[in-house]
């Protein structure tokens, strides 16, 4: 986002051509995902259909088989075949063999998979697929288009889809502050702000190992943003051993070994609550304490709460329950910060598509950073004040 | 098998293998009746003595605007290539100060750099996860920039460590932060072999660094944050020789012995230990006992002698001490002499006749120390 924001052109050719195959894979990934759900409502169907034959058995001695049963959930042989062979693909990690002729040659079959009833049933109940990712449906809709030879992705969908970060994981941006109009009313000594040079360096961890030696190397830097996605709170992951973990506890237990690491004891940290506006509506239908960590969260909210369209504008309604989540997460993070280091944290909450929003918080960590530097002149002033003071009240 | 019957088996299993291991701890600790130094006081020896005039700083090299992470000297003439947070690589001519190039790099986050053995070529790698190798004889481009060369891409972490395997410009094998150490073919860019990885026993953990067996270039030892050195050879892929056990924190560098039967190492628990090859043996444990604060000063890299008989070694507080590796004692501090450096030392490495030492700091600067006086070569 903030290449989009600060750069004139923000991503060169070969880029756009890697966001692309990123964007295809990964649209491949989420048709596995649901195919795999499908595979598994399938047998939940076939089960609870066999129950009951089973109950009824006086009628249907002769059928025993499965097979003659057919569900909703159930794909015709072509496709499922297809199905089967894309699955044992992708668990082999050898989806990134197959591209970018896949794309001519599957697409068709794609195409009427999407169609499928079976598949339009599975993405129906999309929401219990933990593995889903909740973007997915953004490139699911569109996803005979996005698997197009000549696809060109939007500003948009770069800044939706997962994985775009360098798959090498580093990426570094080189900017200084435009003046914008609402800088006028900002003293002459802050001009020199527009000469000031900042570099964002975009470290997306899985890239580098798991182990944080790496990040002796950042020793300098004058801050250190951590992001997390607000909307992760009920979503899954495999880690390591396999195991399917709550993605937030996996950001709180990376954010401790960060903060914590020798390397950034006297570091400043912002922290950004990033996916605000997928996190609203979630809230709404998904409860908070779905991860253990907010298991204390117990909001009051007023019965005439407004729509969440205006609360953002109007001073006289009462905070949105997830107005209310996003606060109660921030102290969450903050008093986790501070029982580690005996600092404070500094948060903010964005929404990751909104460029002003963005903007707010980079220009957040911009103010964080002079503070800094201003520091030490404050409290020789503010020494100097109180000499003038005791010396006026000497007799 | 079901999944959880599966996951038993392998709990049972590893807890076999550990207690193995104990066994086999327990088995060598009774074996090794003694350690180098106290068979060698045993015997009489005396440690070897300096000088106030035995090794000076005779240049520094100044140059760089960021730190110093990485250096290595060419095998022929004396020159110095190094690696730095500013984004540069530097060639230097050691004798005369002089640079000869100064590269600027595609990504700025570079942790090491390495001469090709005819010093025509340079590798470096770092959190960009590619190897980029440069010819310091092609012609420079519009901006005089050097061009890459070519880019070795293929690790899924940071490069650590990189060296090229002797007498051939065309080979060299990199560590990285992907659990996993390769080695290329440069020309064609491609894996040869891949040691480590997912489903083959390699380190458990972000490999820091390797050596590659100067007398016999088909072995080299790596070192881990897993605590582990492991021996490989590079026509065994699937398995390491052997994995060395004793140290107790992340080992930073690895240096063979110029024999090519030992190897050194040295790590963040503050220790530099000496193993055998063939025998597996921890022969010597290197670690000085005046802790100021509590806090362990980590060993970050290690050089031998050309006889072997010395063992430099770097730390993050700015120390460098001599060792003298027969009798497990330190014969001199390079970090409490005049004109020493300023920051922790990150890197340091003999030149290819032995008759210099260069090491290179988080002050941004080279220093390069000359074995003054009567030269024994030692």
């Amino acid at each position: 986002m903030a290449k989009i924001l600060y750069k004139p052109v923000p991503f060169t050719e070969d880029e756009r051509e890697n966001i692309k195959l990123t964007i295809q894979s990964n649209v491949y990934g989420y048709l596995g995902i649901l195919l795999e759900g499908r595979d598994r409502f399938e047998e939940e169907s076939l089960a609870a259909v066999t129950k009951e034959q089973s109950t009824d058995e006086t009628e249907h001695i002769g059928s025993k088989s499965n097979t003659n049963c057919q569900t909703i959930y159930s794909i015709g042989p072509r496709l499922k075949a297809f199905s089967d062979w894309l699955l044992k693909t992708m668990v082999s990690g050898n989806l990134e063999a197959i591209f970018p002729a896949a794309t001519r040659e599957y697409a068709p079959l794609v195409e009427e998979l999407l169609k499928d009833e079976a598949i339009r049933a599975t993405y129906k109940r999309r929401n219990e697929l933990e593995m889903l990712p909740s973007v997915s449906s953004y490139f699911l809709e569109r996803a005979v288009d996005i698997l197009r030879t000549d696809y060109e992705p939007s500003d948009l969908d770069i800044l939706y889809a997962e994985g775009v970060t360098s798959s090498n994981g580093l990426a570094c941006l080189d900017f200084s502050y435009p003046q914008s109009a609402s800088d006028d009313k900002y003293d002459t000594e802050d001009q020199h702000d527009t000469l000031l040079r900042y570099q964002l360096i975009s470290v997306h961890a899985r890239g580098l190992g798991e182990n944080c030696k790496w990040l002796e190397m950042f020793e300098d830097v004058g801050m250190v943003i951590f992001c997390v996605a607000m909307n992760d709170y009920d979503q899954f992951t495999v880690d390591g051993n396999g195991l399917s973990t709550n993605k937030m506890l996996l950001s709180r237990k990376f954010f401790e070994s960060i903060v914590t690491h020798p390397t950034f004891e006297q570091m400043d940290f912002l922290l950004i609550l990033n996916k605000f506006d997928l996190f609203e509506e979630k809230i709404e239908r998904a409860p908070l304490t779905q991860c253990e960590w907010f298991n204390d969260f117990h909001p009051v909210v007023s019965r005439h709460r407004s729509n969440s369209n205006s609360s953002s504008n109007s001073i006289n309604t009462s905070p949105s329950l997830g107005q209310l989540g996003a606060h109660y997460m921030a102290v969450k993070f903050k008093r986790l910060y501070s029982s580690l280091t005996g600092r404070s944290l500094y948060t903010s909450v964005v929404k990751g598509l909104e460029p002003d929003s963005v903007d707010a918080a980079l220009k957040y960590a911009r103010e964080i950073l002079k503070w800094d530097e201003e520091k030490p002149n404050f409290s020789l002033t503010e020494y100097s004040m109180y000499s003038t003071e005791a010396s006026s009240y000497s007799p | 098998m079901s999944v959880s019957e599966l996951k038993e088996r392998h709990v049972a299993a590893a807890e076999t293998v550990n207690s193995l291991r104990e066994l086999l701890k327990q088995k060598r600790l009774l074996l090794l009746d003694t350690d180098i130094a106290r068979y060698a006081t045993a015997q009489g020896r005396s440690p070897v003595s300096f000088g106030p005039t035995d090794l000076v700083c005779c240049r520094t090299l100044q140059g760089h605007t960021g730190k110093v992470y990485s250096l290595d000297w060419t095998p022929e003439r004396n020159r110095i290539v190094s690696a730095s947070q500013d984004g540069r690589l530097i060639v230097w001519n050691a004798l005369t100060s002089q640079k000869t190039h100064a590269i600027k790099l595609p990504c700025a986050w570079v942790m090491t750099c390495a001469f090709s053995p005819t010093g025509q070529s340079v590798a470096c790698g770092g959190l960009d996860s590619v190897c980029s190798i440069f010819n310091l004889n092609s012609p420079t481009e519009k901006d005089g920039n050097l061009p890459v060369s070519r880019m070795l891409s293929g690790h899924k972490g940071y490069v650590s460590s990189c060296q090229y395997v002797p007498d051939e410009d065309t080979h060299l094998i990199t560590s990285s932060g992907d659990h996993t150490c390769v080695l290329w073919d440069i020309t064609t860019g491609i894996r040869t072999s891949v040691f480590g990885g997912e489903f083959q026993s390699g380190h458990t953990a972000d490999v820091l660094s390797v050596s590659i067996n100067g007398s016999n270039s088909r072995m080299f030892v790596s070192g881990s944050c897993d605590s582990t050195a492991r021996l490989w050879d590079t026509r065994v892929a699937s398995r390491a020789v052997r994995t060395f056990h004793g140290h107790e924190g992340d080992v930073n560098s690895v240096k063979f012995f110029p024999d090519g039967n030992r190897f050194g190492t040295g790590s963040d628990d503050g220790t530099c230990r000496l193993f055998d090859v063939r025998t597996g043996h921890q022969l010597q444990v290197y670690e000085h006992h005046q802790h100021v604060d509590n806090e362990i000063p980590h060993v970050t890299s290690i050089a031998f002698s050309i006889s072997g008989r010395l063992l430099f070694a770097g730390y993050s507080n700015g120390d460098c001490y001599v060792w003298d590796t027969l009798l497990a004692e330190v014969v001199l501090n390079l970090g409490s002499l005049q004109n020493s450096h300023e920051g922790r030392i990150s890197c340091l490495g003999l030149s290819a006749d032995g008759s210099a030492l260069c090491t290179g700091s988080s002050d941004t600067n080279l220093k390069i120390w000359a074995f003054g006086g009567h030269r024994k070569v030692i």
